[in-house]
């Protein structure tokens, strides 16, 4: 007897939550056949690209045997791979990493004050942490959306644009 | 010991030649100077410079048989994906500088959030480096469109609206100040989309404003004095 026999189709998978749409990338995969898709034009694609930017289409056909083509934006494929990066060397990795050596000082700090034996460590546990501490706050910053933003305007090319401005105001 | 004095001499003349040619200041200086003479008005201006930047995409397809004809082996060493002065759009470029301006941006970490980029290393990184530097190409503001335009700022090279742009944006400029990767390492090269070509003008341009941008000496005389101030002691 199966272990899914009685689940509903949408119940039979284990309830593993997925980090992809925490991380903006959810897709809406979407199973085709090659002989059904060739028929549409690329307007018919652009336009679901369009309502579902998140659209993945998994393209079967016996021909491909059991390898498959996928179809999907290229932003949202560049997004995967910027993801894949930022698991090792992104903000939150490094962030994880540090507070990982805060948990390991945070525990030797304990142990130094439990211990009058080992109370000559508790000076160096204290720099360390407060080292790591600001570490954190500033090597690492808070996550955000970090929108690039031109090089602000100088003084003379503010002083350019103000003259300029009166020119093109001026009349013919 | 005459040898050394030809040689000293030689070498010498070859520094002077460099010192005439090597900053591109009055070159773009005169170029800058007929914008301002010839046109009183930015609109003037982006109307004139609008039609001479940009050209649909440079295919490799179209240019292997011209460049390189009958020889597959140098068509294929420089098979590009893009070229310098290419727009092209992507995420997967890594800025040195945030919204901030005050967090560096770790290489190959969190990106920012921007996908209009301008091709600045030279056709042949373009083609073979793992690392290539591209400037963010912005919406340009009503200053911003009057100084690029005039080519008063060393660092904002002008763009014109591409195909698609809302009616609202009238002209984009890239900001050459905004250090930025584009990743193309694990064969990434060929993932960004490429929007337009620079023309030969447009090509040159960005060229003598990139000299401009690293290497004006519109002090000059003072650079040349400060680099021969007398040593101190040790």
């Amino acid at each position: 007897m199966s272990v899914f026999n009685g689940l509903p189709p949408s119940d039979m998978f284990l309830p593993i939550s997925s980090p992809l749409g925490a991380l903006g990338l959810a897709m809406q995969v979407e199973p085709k056949r090659w002989a059904k898709l060739r028929e549409e034009n690329v307007k018919d694609v652009a336009l679901r690209w369009t309502d579902h930017p998140s659209l993945v289409q998994v393209i079967d056909d016996p021909r491909l045997g059991f390898a498959q083509l996928v179809i999907l934006r290229r932003d949202l494929f560049e997004r995967l791979i910027a993801a894949l990066t930022n698991l090792t060397t992104g903000r939150s990795a490094v962030r994880y990493e540090l507070d990982q050596i805060t948990k390991i000082f945070a525990a030797l700090k304990e142990i130094a004050a439990s211990d009058a034996s080992h109370g000559a460590m508790m000076p160096l546990v204290e720099v360390v942490m407060q080292t790591t501490q600001r570490m954190r706050t500033h090597v690492v910053p808070a996550d955000e959306v970090t929108a690039l933003s031109p090089t602000p305007l100088t003084e003379s090319e503010q002083a350019f644009a103000r003259e300029q401005a009166r020119r093109d105001a001026e009349d013919e | 010991m005459n040898e050394d004095k030809g040689l000293k001499a030689e070498f010498a003349e070859i520094v002077r030649d460099l010192d005439a040619t090597s900053h591109g200041s009055a070159s773009w200086r005169r170029v800058a100077q007929f914008f301002q003479d010839r046109f009183g008005k930015s609109q003037q201006r982006l109307d004139f410079l609008a039609h001479h930047l940009l050209r649909p995409p440079v295919e490799w397809e179209d240019a292997r048989h011209e460049l390189w004809p009958g020889d597959d082996k140098k068509q294929t060493d420089n098979r590009f994906h893009f070229l310098q002065g290419d727009l092209i759009r992507t995420e997967l470029v890594a800025s040195w500088v945030s919204a901030t301006g005050a967090q560096l941006q770790v290489f190959g970490a969190d990106r920012a959030t921007h996908d209009l980029w301008l091709v600045l290393s030279p056709d042949c990184d373009a083609v073979r480096s793992e690392l290539v530097s591209v400037a963010p190409a912005f919406v340009a503001s009503k200053e911003e469109l009057a100084i690029a335009f005039a080519l008063r700022s060393p660092h904002r090279f002008p763009l014109p609206r591409l195909t698609g742009d809302p009616q609202e944006v009238l002209a984009r400029y890239a900001d050459l100040a905004r250090l930025s990767l584009l990743d193309c390492r694990d064969g990434r090269r060929g993932l960004p989309q490429r929007l337009a070509s620079l023309t030969e003008v447009g090509w040159h341009l960005l060229n003598a404003q990139l000299i401009q941008h690293v290497s004006r000496a519109e002090e000059k005389a003072d650079a040349v004095r400060l680099r021969n101030l007398p040593e101190r002691d040790a």
